[in-house]
């Protein structure tokens, strides 16, 4: 199989579900996003039989990195129930699904997709003198495993 | 309505403005060169759109110019005093926060030079579609 060559990381799509069977509501107008990342523990095995002069290690437990997602804010009361749920979710330490979908095609029609349990470790606003008004919201893993599915359809809108 | 016609109207509606430049005379980019002294001539620079990753948002951001040209270094000052004071602020969902004033002055323009009072502005609208 070869490689497609590459494309643009616009597409990103973001939800978040409070009950399951899950019902997703999308986070909206998401400005940048980190995807989840995956970091190892070096479990360190030398042993003074260990040849030469290396060191010898073993993978331990894996440490899931958090996703922050920064949205174009908006204030007005009502507008974006999603911000409100997600920072109320802060407050309250509530666990939710949580739904990451990477673009894997062009077209925006086949996704990479990250599907956890996550609860709300950030909630900030941002209301600068000279720029644009922002959300950020800071998600940390929270659940057994982790669901990573290859060129899903979206299932978010 | 262009941000251009925005501040157009909002230059021509200012009577700080308009005691010293006729709205007539107030313009975009063109060949003025024939134009009473004073007058303005006012363009956008460097569109900054808002872009989600679900597409562009109406949120725009300019860098916007406002050229004011007359006489002397009085007149001129005096006309990026007035344009500055009739724009700064919000206006009809636009943000303006003027940014830098720079002078210029070309001595070879017409029998004895022209000034020109360069007023600079970040401006922030709202538009009804993207660009």
């Amino acid at each position: 199989m070869s490689h497609a060559g590459g494309q643009i990381g616009k597409g990103i799509r973001a939800a978040y579900s409070a009950e399951s069977p899950v019902s997703w509501v999308k986070i909206p107008a998401v400005l940048d996003a980190t995807v989840p990342s995956f970091q190892a523990d070096d479990i360190d095995i030398t042993t003074h039989d260990t040849s030469g002069k290396l060191k010898k290690s073993i993978a331990g437990l894996v440490a899931v990195g958090d996703v922050t997602l920064t949205c174009l804010g908006d204030f007005k009361q009502g507008d974006v129930a999603a911000y409100s749920a997600l920072t109320n979710a802060n407050r309250l330490g509530t666990i939710l699904w949580f739904r990451l979908e990477i673009p894997a095609d062009t077209t925006l029609t086949l996704f990479k997709v990250y599907e956890y349990l996550v609860t709300v470790k950030t909630a900030s606003d941002r209301s600068p003198i000279a720029g644009r008004q922002e959300v950020e919201f800071v998600l940390k893993f929270s659940g057994d495993d982790i669901g990573i599915y290859y060129d899903q359809s979206s299932a978010i809108s | 309505m262009t941000i251009e016609e925005k501040v157009y109207a909002l230059l021509a509606a200012a009577a700080g403005v308009t005691a010293l430049v006729p709205a007539a005379r107030i313009r975009p980019p063109g060949n003025w060169q024939n134009l009473a002294l004073p007058y303005v001539v006012h363009f956008p620079l460097a569109p900054d759109p808002t872009e989600t990753h679900e597409g562009r948002q109406p949120l725009t951001g300019w860098t916007y110019q406002v050229s004011c040209f007359a006489d002397l270094y009085s007149h001129a000052r005096a006309v990026g005093i007035a344009v500055r004071d009739a724009l700064e602020g919000y206006h009809d969902g636009v943000h303006f926060r003027w940014t830098d004033h720079i002078h210029l002055f070309e001595p070879d323009v017409g029998t004895a030079g022209i000034h020109q009072a360069v007023e600079q502005f970040d401006v922030f609208e709202s538009l009804s579609s993207p660009l």
